[in-house]
């Protein structure tokens, strides 16, 4: 029987009664950097896996969670000194962010199916009705990209490695889009709710109602559009100038509600005074939902709220988790995430930076919160300048042969195309031949012959096909060694 | 740094860099670093501006003029494997170790084609997936005899 203290995996397994104490020390009570220093790397692994799904259930109560939460950070910091990654940290961390656009997205659904339910409002005409089905559309938009990004999270878990960081990364990319996503269209939403009020009460024509409406959508579908390509720098450039789409929102919602005021002033006598009085109450409540939000995840662990972030939208109240804190710094440390969309993804919370500093975020992150919209930083960060010209895109895995990596799971998500990788066009040097691997003309023949030689002739050696995860592994392998940049990104035609 | 790797005459800058840490060529340089993966050489090499193939395409280059192609071979295999599958080796075998034995070859015999019979490392490949080697076994040089018979299988020479 091995001592159940240095056998954390044996404990959390079978949890028996006579174990029990030991569970409940590290769940309930905060362990030692001597307590982590210990453990074997498999049992620390196992030990910070089983403190996630701790962390992660619901019926804990703050105290308790708060415990667990210190041990994880313990645990963590004893990874890193190990200098051994920790797959089950990189994945929680990406989760986290997931679960918040999760939640949100399903706040924000409930909504619209209130709007569905009303035949009275914006369905009392096919004009108004569009804007009702469109929004549907962006939120099942939101919805398929963080499922997207938890198929990417799998894939990560089975690739493991640098190519594991890679695609999780690929995962942070679509849950990041689906926050910015979620950040416009929560406005939009509240939006639609004063039109489906207004579309009730006969104070405003259709034909302006609807003037109004097609003009913030498309200011509102712009955002979504820049973020349908999922790449990492537009994502982030695109989450700069959500605050400022958000602040145009509520204006046009204020203005509506002004000409309502001036329409009641000329119907009060006559019309429906009463349908406008407590318009005017909802309209209040709605209101709200122009304020950025703190993360879903974050309702235990309110930090104080700053007022004053300078902008032109209001900040009532910010609540940021230590939890999802942890998530953006473990990203950022490997690798996952950029400093820049790290710090957007901050600010898109209302996160300060002198909020920033009493936490420990990488500096590089702080300094970025520190200096406004992160556009300018961007530019500094990303030589090859977002938006601008940029170097063409490669598929790591040989369009030619689509057919032969749709058999082995690469459909969907996972799609050929979401795997490119951006090159300069690099100077050839022409001496010596005989084996060398050459740039520019040649890189796309010679690569695709190279990866599909090594695929098939593992597959011949195996008798089997590869699994995606397999691929992958070799591919990264074939890439380290040529130095190609471990980045994905999607294809974007040349 | 892909652009920076790829730019300019690398032979000539892998050559320098070996020069400079005291080595007449590559080969004597990495001979001092048994087992050591091609990525880490490269780093050592240059830490921007060198890839782990570049270190490949030179040993071999530099050991087809020196006729010492056949131990390159065992030497670039010690460091494949050592790198494949650091846990040691596993028996008896599972799919997963399999897989892993299968690939960690074919990243090692994909730029070495010319000094190797295809069909011959196929098969020896294929039995030394199955191998009842030590658990925890790795060589520790391309003098293991585990090596040196498996090389010369690939080559399409039957052991003696």
């Amino acid at each position: 029987m091995p001592d159940p203290l240095s056998s954390p995996a044996a404990v959390s397994s079978q949890g028996s009664a006579a174990q029990h104490s030991v569970v409940g020390d590290v769940d309930t009570q905060c362990v030692g950097e001597a307590f982590a220093q210990r453990l074997t790397d498999d049992e620390l692994e196992q030990m910070i896996e089983h403190l996630i799904q701790w962390r992660d259930r619901l019926d804990f109560s703050p105290l308790a969670r708060e415990a667990v939460i210190s041990n994880l950070d313990v645990l963590a910091a004893e990874s890193v000194r190990r200098g051994r990654p920790s797959a089950a940290l990189d994945r929680s961390a990406v989760q986290t962010l997931i679960r918040d656009a999760t939640t949100d997205a399903k706040a924000l659904a409930g909504i619209l199916q209130q709007l569905v339910a009303n035949r009275d409002g914006l369905r009392n005409h096919p004009l108004t009705e569009r804007f009702l089905e469109q929004a549907i559309d962006h939120l099942a938009w939101v919805a398929d990209a963080t499922s997207a990004a938890t198929s990417y999270v799998d894939l990560a878990t089975s690739t493991g490695g640098q190519t594991g960081v890679a695609v999780l990364s690929m995962a942070v990319t679509r849950a990041s889009a689906a926050q910015v996503g979620l950040a416009i269209l929560r406005p939009w939403c509240a939006f639609l709710q004063l039109h489906d009020r207004v579309a009730m009460v006969p104070l405003l024509q259709l034909e302006h109602r609807y003037r109004v409406l097609d003009r913030e959508q498309r200011g509102m579908q712009a955002v979504l559009a820049q973020l349908a390509g999922f790449d990492p720098d537009y994502v982030a450039l695109t989450s700069a100038a959500v605050p400022d789409r958000v602040a145009a929102l509520a204006a046009a919602f204020d203005e509506m509600l002004a000409e309502i005021e001036r329409a009641e002033e000329i119907h009060r006598r006559v019309m429906q005074l009463q349908l406008a009085a407590e318009l005017m109450t909802f309209a209040a409540g709605l209101r709200g939902m122009f304020t950025m939000s703190g993360p879903p995840s974050a309702m235990s662990f309110p930090m104080p709220a700053v007022a004053g972030m300078g902008s032109t939208v209001t900040l009532s109240q910010v609540v940021v988790s230590a939890e999802w804190i942890a998530a953006i710094r473990h990203l950022v440390e490997i690798g996952a995430i950029s400093a820049v969309s790290a710090a957007e993804a901050l600010r898109l919370r209302g996160f300060t930076s002198a909020m920033a500093q009493a936490t420990d975020l990488p500096q590089s992150v702080k300094d970025l919160l520190g200096e406004g919209p992160t556009t300018d930083a961007m530019k500094v960060t990303n030589a090859a300048g977002a938006g601008a010209a940029r170097a063409p895109r490669h598929h790591i895995l040989p369009q030619e042969e689509r057919a032969f990596f749709e058999e082995r799971g690469f459909t969907g998500d996972l799609d050929i195309d979401h795997f490119t990788v951006e090159l300069e066009a690099a100077h050839h040097q022409a001496q010596h031949g005989g084996g060398n691997w050459r740039m520019g003309r040649t890189w796309p023949g010679e690569w695709n012959r190279l990866v599909m030689e090594r695929l098939r002739r593992d597959e011949q050696k195996l008798r089997r096909r590869l699994t995606a995860a397999e691929i992958m592994r070799e591919v990264e392998a074939l890439m380290v060694l040529r130095d190609i940049p471990l980045r994905f990104l999607p294809y974007r035609g040349q | 740094m892909f652009q920076k790797t790829w730019s300019g005459d690398w032979h000539a800058r892998l050559l320098e860099r070996a020069q400079r840490l005291g080595y007449d060529t590559v080969t004597q340089y990495v001979a001092d670093r048994v087992g050591v993966y091609l990525v880490e050489l490269a780093k050592e090499l240059g830490s921007d501006d060198v890839a782990g193939i570049q270190v490949k395409y030179m040993l071999l280059e530099e050991a087809i003029r020196t006729n010492t192609v056949p131990r390159l071979l065992r030497d670039l295999l010690v460091r494949e494997l050592r790198h494949g599958i650091p846990e040691g080796w596993q028996y008896p075998p599972d799919d997963a170790s399999r897989s892993r034995v299968a690939r960690t070859i074919g990243r090692w015999e994909i730029d070495l084609k010319d000094h190797l019979d295809e069909d011959a490392t196929l098969v020896a490949s294929q039995d030394l997936m199955e191998a009842e080697l030590p658990v925890g076994w790795l060589p520790d040089g391309p003098d293991d005899p585990i090596i040196v018979a498996f090389v010369d299988r690939c080559r399409g020479r039957m052991p003696s």
